[in-house]
């Protein structure tokens, strides 16, 4: 398994072109964030798709006037981007109307969505850091040790109802279930230290 | 450091959080935590604050494909094609169909594309296979979508040509709109590629001549197709026929859209760069993918590779792909340079249009089949390579040297003796098996043989040389008119 860099160093390596890894695996977490924050402006599927691979386009040509140093403002960035472009679909369709008073009530509702538009994203953010890094552990993990992970933590399960049904002993249950955790959080982390002002 | 099973030690939480106990300290704090109810809150607070337990709740528990300790997955698709496919048939009467629609027997999921899944069926009435393609339920309720999907059918429709797919029916009045067209048995370009490598020269011709022979007739109405690639590219059963098929994105060049959307759309690494970059593009946006298709056929990949769409899109517009023979050498050279011309970054840099591409095209497969009688196209010479005329003059040379040769091996042949003679001409020329074996070392035959021997060598240099400088004052002919009619005239002469 691929352990990643911090987001600090994955920013910086963006900046090389020749990184296709540290491309991939922006494109990972970022793309289904952005997708899925265009959605909730309203977009539909294939619209939501175009946003969210116009905003990577953005991102791989404007990411060397991003300072790295910075810190902190990533994240604003990548969402202003992601706002301007999912905006400026829908301009175009009211240009050339397809969905119609759909697009208009959808237009009109922008100013609205706007204020919460930071929050919205850092939603979005959390849900893909975790499913991510959740994916990544769950690659290299035993079954059994994945299984009472996620029967325990997220079906919540009692320890002692999964630990019968794994032929497991309950404290075996908690260390799987602890040890995942850590492991998912160990991935997390140098994303939350990044953005922490 | 010994664990003891009966007493909390919550030092030794973090360890074993970690893994790093020995196993004894392990199995012994395990079975402690067994009865614990108090470290068990402990470990979970030393794992993570709770927050971190309740997004792991809140973000994770509507992940299906997470919730299996299966195989790795590496880029899990947005949705199954097949599931819901299936859901929509009605039942059907015979075992060998997966379900009807509209009455007709669908046999298997043959593809699947972002617009949707194609499907084979069974046409009852004619005794034929069919091909369904049928709108992905997520996207018939986008009226964007949908539209697209019906430029397909029309686009197709208004090209009538033998290397498109033609479109048979359109069907709109079920729940998903769904195209109906032949069914080409041989599969696609790609699975041909995935299962076999490159192909050989003549048939990547064959194959490109038969696409741009496609795109002249969809240019001619002023459809670009947007999305030529492998995967695009059907196989007739034996192979030798190819049609071009899903005008899924095509757009005609006077469509509004065009200009303003800036969307990408296509397979990013067979598009052209301006496509990649969201500008407007024209009928040249193909001769560029036709161009990463042909590289793709000889190498077996496309000139750029990324992990990711997005790696892709710039790579398209930035890396120069590594020259053909790098990769495949019983590839001739000639063939980059052909190449090159479609896959210019600069679409003006490019082969002008279709027509011009099937002419380079045809004349470099009449070229790949018989070399002596069709020479190679003036524009895939080696580019500052001397004119025609210095070559036929460097070739004349060549021919004045060969008597020279053999006068020279003439005047070595009377300063050794006649058997390290004819071992060398027999190590020189170990093609020549015709050698009589009495004739070798100290014979008086000897000499004559050694004389009819290096005879026989030049006669047939001399001959392969007049081969070659008669292809060569060929392509000078074509040279000479190259100015006022280019490419175009080197077959218009044979």
């Amino acid at each position: 398994m691929v352990i990643p860099q911090t987001r600090h160093s994955l920013l910086r390596r963006l900046h090389d072109r020749a990184d296709s890894t540290a491309w991939s695996e922006f494109c990972a977490i970022y793309e289904p964030v952005i997708y899925r924050f265009a959605k909730r402006f309203g977009l539909q599927d294939a619209d939501a798709r175009e946003v969210s691979q116009e905003v990577l386009l953005v991102v791989s040509k404007k990411v060397e006037l991003f300072d790295t140093q910075a810190g902190g403002r990533f994240r604003g960035w990548l969402s202003k981007i992601a706002r301007h472009a999912s905006i400026d679909l829908i301009r175009r369709r009211r240009e050339k109307p397809v969905g119609g008073s759909d697009v208009i009530r959808r237009l009109s509702e922008i100013p609205r969505v706007e204020s919460d538009e930071s929050s919205m994203f850092l939603i979005e953010e959390r849900q893909q850091h975790f499913q991510w890094a959740a994916e990544q552990i769950r690659q290299s993990s035993q079954p059994v040790t994945w299984q009472a992970f996620w029967l325990t933590a997220v079906e919540s399960l009692p320890a002692i109802e999964v630990a019968r049904r794994l032929n497991m002993t309950v404290g075996a249950v908690y260390v799987a279930r602890c040890r995942t955790l850590a492991r998912i959080k160990n991935l997390i982390d140098p994303f939350i230290d990044e953005e922490a002002p | 450091m010994i664990a003891r099973r009966d007493e909390c030690n919550p030092d030794l939480l973090a360890e074993l959080l970690h893994a790093r106990l020995t196993q004894a300290d392990e199995l012994s704090i395990t079975t402690h935590l067994d009865g614990c109810a108090a470290c068990r809150r402990k470990l979970d607070q030393l794992t993570a604050p709770d927050d971190w337990w309740i997004d792991t709740q809140r973000t994770l528990k509507d992940s299906y494909a997470l919730s299996h300790s299966v195989e790795p997955n590496i880029c899990p698709p947005i949705d199954n094609a097949v599931a819901w496919v299936v859901n929509l048939l009605k039942p059907a009467n015979d075992k060998h169909s997966i379900g009807t629609l509209d009455g007709r027997a669908v046999r298997e999921v043959i593809g699947q594309g972002g617009m949707g899944v194609v499907l084979k069926v069974w046409d009852e009435e004619l005794h034929r296979p069919l091909a369904v393609k049928l709108l992905s339920p997520m996207l018939a309720s986008n009226g964007a979508a949908r539209q697209r999907f019906f430029r397909e059918a029309q686009a197709a429709a208004a090209v009538v040509h033998p290397n498109i797919v033609p479109i048979y029916t359109v069907a709109t009045e079920g729940v998903l709109p769904y195209l109906v067209m032949p069914f080409v048995a041989g599969g696609n370009l790609q699975q041909r590629l995935d299962r076999e490598g490159p192909l050989p020269i003549s048939e990547i011709l064959s194959v490109g001549v038969q696409i741009a022979e496609a795109l002249v007739a969809a240019h001619r109405l002023g459809l670009v197709h947007r999305d030529i690639k492998p995967a695009n590219i059907l196989l007739d059963e034996g192979g030798h026929r190819v049609l071009l098929s899903d005008f899924g994105l095509a757009r005609t060049i006077d469509d509004a859209s065009l200009t303003n959307s800036g969307m990408v759309a296509g397979t990013p690494q067979y598009m052209s760069p301006e496509q990649a970059r969201g500008a407007a593009i024209d009928h040249r946006s193909d001769l560029y993918s036709l161009g990463a298709v042909l590289y793709a056929m000889a190498t077996g990949r496309p000139p750029v590779r990324g992990d990711s769409t997005l790696a892709i899109l710039r790579l398209v517009g930035e890396e120069k792909p590594v020259p053909i023979y790098d990769i495949n050498e019983t590839i001739p050279t000639w063939f980059d340079r052909l190449v090159n011309c479609f896959l210019a970054k600069q679409a003006d840099e490019r082969i002008g249009n279709a027509e011009s591409a099937a002419e380079l095209l045809r004349t470099a497969l009449a070229h790949s089949r018989s070399p002596a009688h069709n020479p190679l196209p003036r524009k895939l010479h080696l580019r500052g390579r001397p004119t025609g005329t210095w070559l036929a003059g460097s070739f004349g040379l060549l021919f004045l040297m060969v008597p020279i040769l053999y006068v020279a091996l003439n005047a070595f042949e009377t300063q050794l003796a006649p058997s390290s003679l004819n071992q060398s001409v027999q190590q020189a020329a170990p093609w020549n098996n015709n050698v009589p074996r009495s004739h070798i070392p100290g014979s008086q035959a000897s000499e004559t043989s050694i004389d009819s021997e290096v005879l026989n060598l030049v006669q047939r240099i001399g001959l392969e040389l007049a081969d070659l400088q008669r292809s060569i004052e060929a392509d000078c002919r074509g040279l000479a008119i190259q100015d006022e009619r280019p490419v175009t005239t080197l077959e218009n002469r044979e």
